[in-house]
């Protein structure tokens, strides 16, 4: 899930650049600080996350958990999402640095999204929560395997292929990052229920 | 704001769970970038696309570029190793290797002109000329005394050393090709918590 350098052509890589900066922005402005160690560990989370290989028939997909961070973090997941590619891109070679914006797009804006669609079923606990995580982890795949099939219009690939190709590769990783989200948002729901409404554009802080 | 970490000793031990795990998984496959490497064997440049040291590339479109004007010269498709073979062109000049595995993956080599280069020359141009020298040798195989000519020496000797070399440029490219080790990992999320640590501190200073 990460587009190579000299993919794409410059109006995407600069507007996708322009909302990974005020998302970037936003977040770190609605950030609680007291909670900031918790936007480091979902950062590195997410991190490691892209190495860890799911195996499916002949292609190999990698978790991407950023469903979870955006459940968890809001706005925050831009940031810690930027950053993380930031490293991946400096220490693996993953993607690289002028494609930064539109990696960082497409791994983030689906997060801000389920955190929107599904912030407060998931705040609310119990079944609501259960299924409010599940469907943001795999909302959040599904809508990233379409942006970056948005994003690559622009290369000589068609969009009805490449979007197919690459929402039916990711259906089972879908699956599991609902699992995975559905779990976390259940298991912090309990030992750290601070957590879920703490980053919330909700004037606690 | 450390110590509020530790008052999360679950979330932390959850975390480190999954860095152990994906450090056990070692051998797994990376596709998050397409490596291409172009080399010469005898009169052939072959090259081999693959998105980790076991994995290949195929089926990906290999373009291949002059490097001085920018023209396409050809074109073709890796086979089910990762492999694609083209002669060398006729005219010198430094070669640009694109290879493009869809979904955005794409990687870029530069042959330079001393790579493509002399292999080519004597190859090439010897093919004809050697079938012919040997022959007359045969015919003079009489007199035990067996002379090979200059030209014929070189081509044999470069076809062996290529023979010789291709396994480790082979090698060289699963080196090139080898995924994020523990010592990035671990580096990785040493810098997320120390820009969060700096992060508090300039908040906390104010």
């Amino acid at each position: 899930m990460h587009i190579s350098e000299g993919a794409l052509s410059l109006p995407i890589l600069a507007g996708s650049g322009a909302f990974v900066a005020l998302g970037t922005a936003l977040g770190l402005k609605r950030l609680d600080y007291d909670k900031i160690m918790t936007v480091a560990l979902l950062s590195s989370a997410f991190f490691v996350a892209s190495l860890i290989h799911v195996p499916v028939g002949p292609v190999s997909m990698h978790l991407m958990l950023n469903g979870l961070l955006g459940v968890i973090l809001g706005f925050g997941a831009v940031p810690a999402i930027a950053v993380a590619l930031i490293l991946q891109a400096l220490l693996f070679q993953f993607g690289g640095l002028t494609v930064l914006g539109v990696n960082a797009f497409i791994m983030a804006a689906p997060a801000v999204i389920v955190y929107l669609l599904f912030g407060s079923m998931i705040r609310a606990g119990g079944k609501k929560g259960l299924i409010g995580g599940f469907l943001g982890g795999s909302l959040a795949v599904l809508l990233s395997a379409l942006f970056m099939a948005v994003s690559l219009v622009s290369s000589d690939e068609s969009f009805v292929k490449t979007a197919q190709l690459l929402v039916t590769i990711h259906v089972p990783i879908m699956f599991i990052e609902g699992l995975i989200t559905m779990f976390s948002v259940s298991f912090l729901a309990r030992v750290q229920p601070d957590l879920l409404g703490s980053v919330s554009p909700s004037p606690a802080a | 704001m450390i110590v509020q970490l530790f008052h999360k000793p679950k979330c932390f031990f959850m975390a480190l769970a999954v860095l152990l795990f994906s450090l056990s998984c070692n051998n797994i496959v990376f596709a998050h970038k397409v490596v291409v490497f172009a080399y010469s064997s005898g009169a052939e440049i072959v090259v081999e696309g693959s998105f980790g040291g076991k994995r290949p590339a195929q089926k990906s479109q290999v373009s291949v570029f002059s490097d001085a004007t920018g023209d396409l010269l050809l074109e073709g498709e890796t086979d089910s190793k990762g492999l694609f073979r083209f002669s060398k062109p006729e005219k010198e000049g430094s070669l640009k290797v694109l290879l493009k595995s869809g979904q955005g993956h794409q990687a870029e080599w530069l042959l330079t002109k001393d790579l493509v280069q002399p292999v080519q020359n004597s190859s090439n141009t010897n093919n004809e000329k050697g079938q012919s020298t040997v022959t007359s040798h045969v015919q003079q195989a009489g007199s035990k005394h067996l002379a090979i000519d200059e030209h014929e020496l070189s081509t044999l000797i470069n076809q062996a050393v290529a023979k010789e070399i291709e396994p480790l440029k082979h090698m060289l490219h699963q080196q090139l090709n080898k995924g994020p080790g523990i010592i990035e990992i671990i580096g990785g999320i040493g810098w997320l918590f120390g820009i969060a640590g700096i992060a508090v501190y300039l908040k906390n200073r104010k």
